[in-house]
């Protein structure tokens, strides 16, 4: 705001953004759901690693436990049979697999299995009851392979594990004899094992997914800290403070994006210098030409206004007083138009002061149409006693510019109506006339500078700048001019301005 | 948590885990000696190729007195029965073998016995034909008269009273 120089001041309302209050609500959900968003990306990351970690620790863990497991009964089971093997006949009776399958059974030790031994497809035979429960269709692989065999399967919801040795012979070690020993045994020890890793990694990783909370937050505070920067920057600088800067620390994208705001804060404020600066010198340029055209063209006025006299005295050739009267009427419209010219540099300069006064409004707008001879073609609709604080020379004026363009343009038998009311704390002044309205095209730009009603038609008697005046007066009140066409036809210019102007 | 809790211990397939046993017999000879040695876990029976032309119980008594062979020791197998100068005598008749120790029962192991009586009975050559299991070992002790204790090697290897027959007295404490 302090940037704003004297010569292009507005009113505060077309400067602040359309609805500060917006801004506010957005800001606080981007800043947490980008806050969400780090912390939660943040602590899966971590839990996803720490995860991975333990089931990896886990997976390898229980591989090892069941790998030990089984391979200790493999080999002890192994040893057992190469060192008892070499006594048994080639075709051992079911007395002698029952002595095998007794020695296997007692050099189990604390592992507790059930044996038993087995010839070719032969009957399994165990040195007591329960024999071993071996899972479908090992038996019979085991009876053909060359090598030990493992299966771990669940019997009564437990699991348990079975090792199939055969016994070759140490000649022809690929040749499977027939002779298998097998060894059952409970895996239960293995799967507490396995399920105190499965808590242990559980302890492990809950406190550390927790732990992640702390430096994710830290860090979405460290992120977001810069964005909030250049979040209130960009908010002071969509209020107008142009010479917003950030501080820019680090080296990071951020830093760059700060470093990117700053540079176009930088070219925003000197382009919107830039600008400024041309418009007002275009303005005093225009306030310059109208102020020196103002003396010689009062001389211009009273020499005409001499010769006008005479050539309506009839003295003088009829071409010679029609030319007189030509360059009269060209010369008042040329000092009206400086005139005009005039009261809108003062507006653009912002000097135009208001000197309101209490006023009876009906009255006004009798002086207005008196002053300019329009009692006859205008139609005054006032309640008695409407009195308002305005003032009076500039409502005139405005007034006397909305009546006369409607006299103007609503066409010869125009009929023009003037009605002023007391609405809600707002006097509300409308001219109503009966012409073509105004068209489309054209409603947007009436109050523009210059803006011509109508091409086609000869060279209207105003400046082109009595609705810009009049808009601008209106605004100086604190209150607005519309323009808009009427459902009955014709258009109708509503003044609304508050009834005690701050 | 709810995958690793998921992952206790899983069935498999049977695997293949490493080598197999090395050591079968692949030829049945006749005369194949059964002499009851003593593992860690009992006694058990190695075989010994029999020698030419001797049949019934003794040459396998004579074995088992001289102890395992360094191969046999390198197995595990030991023996209970003493070793020395002493000689044990069988007599085979049908269905039985009477056997003439040079001890008193009661000074041996208990395991003694068992390889004693076992390697008595699963000797080959016995008249009858019966199973070793069903073989009447009748024990003479040395020095004391009367009647001999009847045992057979049960299915354990282990000898066990004939019905009725009580042991001569306390042996002198088990091998297992």
């Amino acid at each position: 705001m302090r940037r704003r120089s004297a010569e292009n001041r507005r009113p505060a309302e077309e400067r602040r953004p359309a609805e500060p209050r917006r801004p506010a609500r957005r800001r606080r959900l981007l800043a947490g759901g980008l806050r969400t968003r780090l912390v939660v990306t943040f602590v899966l990351v971590s839990a996803l690693s720490a995860l991975t970690t333990a089931a990896l620790t886990f997976h390898q863990a229980r591989t090892a436990i069941l790998e030990r497991a089984q391979d200790n009964a493999v080999r002890d089971l192994r040893a057992q049979a190469a060192s008892l093997a070499p006594d048994l006949p080639a075709r051992p009776a079911e007395a002698d697999l029952r002595g095998l399958a007794l020695q296997l059974d007692r050099a189990g030790g604390a592992r507790d299995w059930r044996v038993a031994a087995a010839y070719r497809d032969g009957t399994l035979v165990t040195p007591r009851r329960p024999g071993p429960d071996l899972p479908a269709g090992l038996a019979h692989r085991a009876a053909r392979a060359t090598t030990a065999l493992v299966q771990r399967y669940h019997r009564d919801g437990r699991p348990r594990l079975a090792v199939a040795v055969p016994v070759v012979p140490a000649d022809h070690p690929d040749r499977p004899s027939g002779l298998v020993v097998y060894a059952t045994f409970s895996l239960t020890a293995q799967e507490q094992d396995v399920a105190s890793l499965v808590r242990a990694a559980r302890a492990g990783a809950l406190p550390v997914v927790l732990a992640a909370l702390i430096p994710a937050l830290l860090a979405a505070r460290r992120v977001l800290r810069p964005v909030r920067r250049l979040r209130s920057a960009a908010e002071s600088m969509a209020t107008g403070d142009l010479d917003t800067r950030i501080e820019v620390t680090g080296r990071d994208e951020l830093a760059d994006l700060g470093g990117a705001f700053n540079i176009m804060a930088a070219t925003l404020q000197e382009d919107a210098a830039t600008l400024r600066a041309m418009e007002a010198r275009a303005r005093r340029f225009a306030a310059d030409v109208s102020h020196e055209l103002r003396t010689p063209l009062a001389a211009m006025t009273a020499v005409t206004g001499l010769l006008d006299d005479d050539a309506a005295s009839g003295h003088l050739g009829a071409e010679t007083s029609e030319a007189i009267t030509l360059v009269a009427d060209e010369t008042r419209k040329l000092a009206h138009l400086v005139e005009d010219l005039m009261e809108i540099s003062r507006f653009d300069a912002g000097a135009a002061r208001l000197d309101p006064d209490e006023i009876d409004v009906g009255e006004l707008l009798h002086k207005t149409l008196a002053l300019r001879h329009w009692q006859d073609r205008v139609a005054v609709d006032v309640p008695d006693g409407l009195r308002a604080r305005l003032d009076p020379r500039r409502i005139d004026v405005v007034l006397a510019n909305l009546t006369g363009n409607a006299l103007r343009h609503g066409g010869p038998r125009t009929r023009v109506r003037l009605r002023a009311r007391a609405e809600a704390g707002r006097l509300v002044l409308t001219v109503h006339d009966s012409g073509p309205g105004i068209p489309d095209d054209l409603l947007p730009h009436v109050f523009d500078r210059f803006t011509k009603g109508d091409t086609a038609r000869t060279r209207s008697e105003g400046s082109g700048l009595g609705l810009a005046i009049a808009a601008e007066n209106a605004r100086l009140h604190g209150g607005t001019l519309t323009a808009a066409n009427s459902p009955d036809g014709g258009a109708v210019f509503t003044l609304t301005l508050p009834r005690d102007p701050a | 948590m709810a995958v690793l809790t998921g992952c206790g211990v899983q069935d498999t397939g049977p695997l293949a885990a490493g080598a197999p046993a090395r050591g079968r017999r692949t030829t049945d000879g006749e005369g194949l000696l059964r002499v009851y040695f003593l593992t860690a876990n009992g006694s058990w029976p190695v075989a010994r190729p029999a020698p030419d032309g001797a049949t019934g119980p003794q040459p396998a008594l004579d074995a088992l007195l001289d102890g395992p062979t360094r191969a046999e020791r390198g197995r595990g197998l030991r023996t209970a029965v003493p070793t020395g100068t002493h000689v044990v005598r069988a007599r085979a008749s049908t269905g039985a073998v009477d056997l003439y120790l040079p001890w008193v029962v009661a000074e041996l192991d208990r395991a003694a016995v068992d390889q004693l009586v076992c390697t008595a009975a699963a000797a080959p050559g016995i008249p009858g034909g019966r199973d070793p299991a069903d073989v009447t070992v009748r024990v003479h002790e040395s020095g004391i008269a009367g009647n001999a204790w009847s045992v057979r090697c049960d299915e354990n290897g282990a000898a066990a009273p004939v019905d009725g027959a009580a042991a001569p007295v306390e042996t002198a404490g088990g091998a297992r």
